[in-house]
């Protein structure tokens, strides 16, 4: 026996000689938005999906360098004695916490190509390598014994850069992918 | 005299004071750190709206003696108002959600404290207030009290910026980095921000709560007019300090606490304790607002008593709509939602409920029944029907900007 095409599917729910035409065309309506709810969750990784991915990377990567920028800012402040610890404490812990879902965002993208896919891990690595300089810079506000504040600051300015390549990087092989 | 005209300073202080809440601060600060200043127009068209709708609905609650949403009911029908009643309360209880967010956040940056642990406190405190401070004194203190966030336009000369630059950023225009999409996103956030659906519904409820009559419409009048254009500059001086120190070092604002760093940079660890009051000063008062609107909207729809003159046992459901409103806050709050998130999606739906709250009110300011001859002039007519294109307009937009945008990426 042969199956019904869904087109016949689609004709037996919205051509019933019983529904009013509105309903009928309402029926129609509701299935053609159904399919195309499927048809946009199937499986569609072209180059362009790539380059929205990758879109989506350099948003996090950007959430990120401003976490980083917050930080240098709280440190810069606290060491001199223009921001109370307590609130330079708070600043970088949301900082921190920016920081690593960044990381969590970055890691969480699938992409299609090898070459974009090394593209994600050099930003991961850039956003991760961020997160130990932020929370470094943490540790500092409670012990400023324990290192310099020039310290804490060149690391957090290595952090910046670093996300700043990747930003390129990624914005490079964005462009690729989008120009025709 | 002499005592008149410090009522009179007295209103526009706590008008100035009280104008800005946890939605302006976070919107204002988020846009200052992606767009400078390219949408301050944004606030002034807000403060505009915000100055008609406040004034149409401060004259029928002196005029007729009784609140907007009393009057609504009646002129309008439980049907009609019902639909105002669901879509009014819906945003006003995710604003009070947002206020008591901010209060935590804002004790937050004073004591390093997570701000989960202030909420049940915010919570509390709030609820006290309501149930035990005279009106007057409620409005008054957290009014004066945000003043304070006079602190950012302090800073804003205290950093001494290029002020022609600054100037020039006032042009409307689509930052490179960011699409018009996401710039129109934000545009609806702001008004939405300075056009909150509770803030005309307190103030006409306040308005009989304080006895208004005829004779106060002069008064209302100058607190609305001068106050409120007032609080506008303020919510302009936060972008601009954001504008300043945050977005050339590439900071977009995603909390609260990076609001503190420019008062740092301009005036140092005093200038931030008194931002920090402000902030705390601001989210309390529009959390008591808030509430409070939640209040009156419910029981002046259903005919129950309330008000703040009333004692409690006079009005225990009036009390009892704004208890249940506090524990939804705690409730929301709890479940380790982001305060400034909601502070944000609250902003957006407010534009989406805004046409359905302000269109009775002009309905009523027109109805000689109720207003005599204090019904609106072509004037104020044409600004309100103006400003309900503006509202229709934003409203639309909100939700599928909104999509599109990613809540502004």
């Amino acid at each position: 026996m042969r199956e019904p095409s869904i087109h016949a599917s689609i004709s037996s729910v919205t051509n019933r000689p019983d529904l009013p035409p509105a309903r009928r065309w309402g029926a129609t309506a509701l299935v053609l938005a159904l399919v195309g709810v499927l048809a946009g969750c199937g499986p569609a990784a072209t180059r362009t999906d790539d380059a929205n991915v990758l879109g989506s990377v350099s948003d996090h990567l950007d959430d990120s360098s401003s976490a980083v920028a917050s930080a240098e800012l709280a440190v810069r402040g606290s060491a001199a004695g223009r921001l109370p610890d307590v609130t330079a404490d708070v600043v970088v812990g949301d900082a921190a916490e920016t920081a690593t879902g960044a990381v969590h965002g970055i890691g969480t993208v699938v992409l299609s190509t090898a070459d974009a896919e090394q593209v994600r891990d050099d930003a991961l690595d850039a956003a991760s390598g961020a997160v130990g300089p932020v929370t470094a810079a943490r540790t500092w506000l409670g012990r400023p014994s324990s290192s310099s504040a020039d310290e804490v600051l060149r690391a957090l300015d290595d952090a910046a850069t670093a996300l700043d390549d990747a930003s390129g990087a990624v914005r490079h092989v964005q462009w690729a992918r989008t120009a025709p | 005299m002499k005592s008149r005209l410090l009522t009179v300073a007295l209103g526009v202080l706590t008008a100035i004071g009280g104008f800005l809440d946890a939605g302006d601060l976070v919107t204002n600060a988020v846009v200052g750190s992606r767009f400078g200043l390219s949408l301050a127009w944004v606030v002034l068209v807000g403060v505009v709206g915000i100055c008609v709708f406040a004034h149409m609905s401060g004259k029928v609650a002196a005029v007729s003696g009784r609140a907007t949403f009393e009057i609504i009911r009646e002129r309008l029908g439980p049907t009609t108002a019902g639909l105002n009643l669901v879509a009014s309360l819906a945003v006003t209880v995710l604003t009070l959600i947002a206020e008591v967010g901010g209060i935590a956040l804002a004790l937050q940056l004073a004591s390093s404290v997570d701000h989960r642990l202030w909420v049940p406190v915010a919570v509390l405190a709030v609820w006290l207030v309501l149930w035990r401070v005279k009106f007057n004194l409620m409005e008054n203190v957290t009014g004066l009290m945000g003043l304070a966030l006079v602190g950012f336009a302090v800073a804003v000369f205290l950093l001494g910026p290029d002020w022609g630059e600054l100037g020039s950023q006032l042009v409307p225009n689509v930052p490179v980095q960011e699409s018009a999409a996401v710039y129109w996103y934000f545009a609806v956030a702001l008004f939405g921000a300075a056009m909150t659906p509770y803030e005309v519904f307190f103030f006409s409820s306040g308005g009989v709560e304080d006895s208004w009559t005829v004779k106060d419409l002069a008064t209302s009048r100058l607190n609305v007019l001068v106050g409120f254009p007032l609080g506008g500059l303020l919510s302009i001086s936060i972008a601009a300090c954001a504008a300043i120190v945050l977005l050339p070092a590439g900071i977009q604002v995603d909390s609260m606490s990076q609001l503190t760093l420019p008062a740092a940079e301009a005036g140092g660890t005093l200038l931030v304790a008194v931002v920090i009051v402000g902030m705390v000063a601001a989210t309390f008062g529009a959390a008591l607002e808030t509430a409070l609107s939640t209040g009156y909207t419910i029981s002046q729809y259903l005919g129950w008593s309330w008000g703040k003159f009333r004692r409690p046992a006079r009005a225990p459901r009036f009390h009892l709509a704004m208890i249940l409103a506090l524990v939804v806050a705690v409730g929301v709050l709890m479940t380790n939602v982001d305060p400034v998130a909601v502070t944000e999606y609250s902003v957006v739906f407010s534009a989406v409920a805004l046409p359905l709250t302000y269109l009775p009110i002009l309905v009523v300011a027109n109805d000689p029944e109720y207003m005599g001859e204090h019904v609106n002039g072509r004037f104020m007519n044409v600004l309100g029907t103006v400003y309900l294109v503006i509202l229709v307009v934003a409203a639309v937009s909100a939700i599928p900007l909104m999509i599109v945008t990613e809540a502004g990426g």
